[in-house]
C-alpha cells in the first residue's frame, strides 16, 4: 500500500490490487461507434482483467440506449467507415 | 486510509468525477472502497453529445485507478479537518 513504508510493499498485495476488478461477461459484444453509425460486434464469453476496467455502467432499460439519429450498420460497413476515417493513420482494431 | 475515510464522509453528496480519459460524470456518491473505487447513482455525463453510449447509464462503478479528479460540493469540504488529518497521517499517527 502506498502509505506504508517501502518494506511493507509486497508483490502479492500490489498484484491483488490489480486483480480485484476482474469481470466475466457472458454474451458480450463490442459497440463500435463512428460518427452517427454504430455496430454491435458479438464477442461471446469475455474475461476482462481488472486493470483494463474503466467504468461499469448499469443500463436503464426504460431509457433510449443511443440518440435517435444513430444508425445500426453491419460489421463490414463499420469496418469500411473506420478505414476511410482513419485512412493512412492507425485504424483501431476491432475483434471480428 | 485518510482519503478513504474522507470520501466515506461524502457518501450521499452530489459529486463530479473526472476520469483520466476526460470523461466527466456527475452523480450521487453511493459508496467508495479502500481502492477509492467509486459507485455513483443517478449519473449524468457532463458532455453528453461526445459520449452518446453513456446515455442510458444511470448507476455506475468507476475504478479508482482511472480517476483524475473528484469535484466536491462546497459544503462537503472542511479544510481544517482535512489539514489536521493530513498532518496527523504525515506524523505516522
Amino acid at each position: 500500500m502506498s502509505w506504508a513504508g517501502p518494506e511493507d510493499i509486497f508483490l502479492s498485495t500490489s498484484l491483488a490490487s490489480y486483480l480485484d476488478t476482474n469481470a466475466v461477461l457472458e454474451g458480450a459484444c463490442e459497440r463500435v461507434i463512428v460518427g452517427d453509425l454504430y455496430c454491435d460486434i458479438p464477442l461471446g464469453l469475455y474475461v476482462i482483467r481488472g486493470e483494463n476496467v474503466v467504468l461499469i455502467g448499469e443500463l436503464d432499460l426504460e431509457r433510449e440506449e443511443l440518440p435517435e439519429n444513430m444508425t445500426c450498420v453491419s460489421a463490414a460497413e463499420i469496418k469500411r467507415v473506420l478505414k476511410s476515417k482513419y485512412q493512412r493513420t492507425n485504424v483501431p482494431k476491432i475483434r471480428c | 486510509m485518510l482519503f478513504f475515510s474522507y470520501f466515506k464522509e461524502l457518501v450521499g453528496k452530489q459529486v463530479t468525477v473526472e476520469l483520466k480519459n476526460d470523461l466527466a460524470i456527475t452523480g450521487k456518491l453511493h459508496s467508495v472502497d479502500q481502492y477509492l473505487n467509486i459507485k455513483l447513482e443517478n449519473t449524468r455525463v457532463v458532455d453528453e453529445e461526445k459520449y452518446p453510449h453513456m446515455m442510458s447509464v444511470r448507476n455506475c462503478f468507476i475504478r479508482g485507478s482511472v480517476v483524475r479528479y473528484v469535484q466536491l460540493p462546497p459544503d462537503g469540504v472542511d479544510i481544517e479537518i482535512l489539514h489536521d488529518a493530513t498532518r496527523r497521517e504525515a506524523r505516522g499517527g
